[in-house]
């Protein structure tokens, strides 16, 4: 106890060589502080990725836009738009048919300011060559719900352009702080956590086929439909703000070599205007773009679309056959007028595009599969 | 020596480790603050399934609203759909069903004669909801008395409008409008609307 004392008093003097410097005490203190501040980060981080919605058994297409960072690279087409897009098109068929590289940078209720930044940050990887525009969501003006921003906007990669795009996208009662901090906005989930929250804290599953959704069932559109509500005053012209974004994805497109081609998918709801049309034809006239309307008799026919056999939901959505047979006339379409190359002779690239096929037909596999005992397809992969 | 030494290294290892332990805690504080946010009525809604689901702001009450009859059935724009549906009665065909893109939340269209009848459900177990109707034959007609071929100026007389150089007249009661739209100085679609968002599901 003495010797504690005596050693005290060193201390208290600095006389102990063996005693640390105040330098010493100073940095081992920062050091100290910075461990804390790292683990407190760290454990925040942990609780984030724990929080956040996986999407695997619900809202599966919130995979979609992180997903296209691990096919980001040699694609000479790429599909921008909302689900018209990602379920319509089989990105792998344009690829088996023709040799076309193609991706989609799709998501729920897409507006048209999301697919314009899904077009700048699809830039900083790759230069396509084709941008399709699938023109449905011109008839929003402003964004429908957070929960759409979300799907779009959490999985960009951070980079100015998501902060643009975070900002253009935003509803009033949004923050920006909840998009750098996605703990902010899924906080309250913490009561709801199921085992895949866990599961998939680091790693998920692959949902898409560079971009596109896989759907094998099938629910043919009825022989009545709902009557096409009247349009009201200001829903009759598209709003100015999604002319502004229009512009911008056309002159983007232009500085930039790129073709840009507007498209209209063939889904029967929801309906689309004559109204809508007569404005897409005329822009796509003014400024000669392409614009391929899907619903149109003769483009119909064409495709070889059976409403009876190719739609899994009555037509809002195509299943596989459906987006096969779509992108075995619109491969053919780019091919014939956008000059698009067949890549099957190149050796790296066919390798590449072989695991892909692998992984659709293995899908394909499982839904046809689960369809067949179940009576259903309930879940992507067949699981 | 030595031991006195590393008694006091142990003291401060002691700091160090009640320091992050402090952080820890502090973690948990944090957490627990944010835990505590949830129950706030305005933070975003989220279902059980993870989804991000619409935020929505309140249950539809009774307030002002449209209505219209199809024989001793009234349909109250707005309003629960199950009594409506069975005083309805059977309908011409299958209904058509429009689930959200990726969210939760199912639009259903059933077809009578001379109209179809829109209802919303936010899940597949919640209460459904009357959104809105469109009249497609003159056997219909408004609570008000209001038909599909009836002239210009009966909207006006109806519902105390000016019949303007729009073809569109959208009329407001409560949430809910009703949208006539004009042709040749007749009526030549009668619409419903209330907003879904207005619609919580049970």
């Amino acid at each position: 106890m003495g010797t504690d004392t005596s050693v005290k008093n060193e201390l208290n003097t600095g006389t102990d060589p063996g005693v640390k410097k105040p330098g010493k005490r100073v940095l081992k203190a920062v050091l100290i502080a910075l461990a804390a501040v790292a683990v407190l980060a760290l454990s925040l981080w942990l609780l984030q990725r724990l929080l956040v919605p996986k999407y695997i058994s619900s809202s599966e297409e919130g995979l979609l836009v992180k997903e296209y960072y691990s096919y980001a690279g040699g694609n000479d087409v790429l599909f921008v738009g909302d689900c018209e897009v990602y379920s319509n098109f089989s990105t792998v068929k344009m690829w088996t048919e023709y040799g076309i590289t193609s991706a989609m940078r799709g998501s729920p209720q897409q507006l048209i300011w999301h697919s314009y930044y899904m077009i700048e940050d699809t830039l900083r990887y790759e230069t396509p060559k084709v941008v399709v525009y699938n023109v449905l969501s011109m008839k929003y003006g402003e964004p429908q719900k957070e929960a759409y921003n979300r799907l779009a906007l959490d999985g960009m990669e951070w980079s100015p352009v998501k902060r643009q795009a975070i900002r253009a996208s935003m509803m009033s009662d949004e923050s920006m702080l909840s998009y750098v901090f996605p703990i902010l906005r899924y906080h309250s989930r913490w009561s709801e956590l199921k085992a895949e929250d866990v599961k998939y804290m680091f790693k998920t599953k692959q949902l898409s086929h560079n971009g596109y959704v896989m759907r094998v069932d099938v629910k043919p559109v009825p022989s009545r439909l709902p009557v096409a509500k009247p349009l009201k005053d200001d829903e009759i012209k598209f709003a100015d703000v999604c002319w502004e974004y229009l512009d911008k994805m056309r002159t983007l497109c232009e500085s930039k070599g790129i073709k840009l081609v507007l498209i209209k998918a063939p889904t029967v709801e929801p309906h689309w205007y004559d109204e809508w049309e007569a404005q897409i034809v005329e822009y796509a006239d003014k400024y000669g773009l392409d614009y391929v309307n899907f619903l149109k008799e003769d483009v119909l026919t064409a495709t070889g679309l059976d409403y009876s056999t190719d739609t899994f939901d009555a037509g809002q959505h195509m299943n596989l056959s459906g987006a096969e047979k779509l992108a075995v006339w619109f491969g053919a379409y780019l091919r014939d007028n956008a000059g698009l190359e067949d890549h099957r002779g190149d050796n790296d690239l066919a390798a590449k595009w072989q695991s892909k096929i692998d992984y659709y037909e293995e899908m394909k596999a499982a839904q046809y599969r689960q369809l067949e005992e179940k009576g259903t397809v309930d879940s992507y992969w067949g699981d | 020596m030595k031991t006195l030494k590393t008694d006091i290294e142990n003291k401060t290892n002691a700091r160090i480790f009640k320091r992050l332990i402090a952080a820890a805690l502090a973690c948990v504080l944090v957490l627990s603050l944010l835990a505590g946010c949830a129950k706030k009525p305005d933070e975003p809604a989220e279902n059980t399934t993870g989804k991000p689901v619409e935020k929505t702001t309140a249950a539809p009450v009774k307030v002002e609203t449209f209505t219209f009859k199809k024989g001793s059935a009234e349909v109250v724009i707005g309003a629960e759909a199950a009594a409506i549906l069975t005083a309805l009665g059977p309908q011409d065909e299958e209904p058509y069903e429009s689930e959200s893109c990726a969210l939760e939340g199912l639009e259903i269209t059933y077809f009578y004669p001379g109209f179809d009848l829109y209802t919303y459900k936010a899940s597949a177990n919640a209460t459904e909801y009357i959104t809105g109707a469109t009249f497609w034959d003159d056997t219909m007609e408004t609570g008000e008395g209001l038909y599909i071929g009836a002239p210009a100026a009966k909207v006006a007389e109806l519902y105390n409008v000016t019949i303007g150089d729009s073809s569109n007249i959208s009329i407001k009661k409560g949430d809910c409008e009703l949208l006539v739209v004009l042709e040749n100085d007749a009526v030549k679609m009668i619409t419903y609307n209330y907003p879904a968002e207005l619609i919580v599901g049970g």
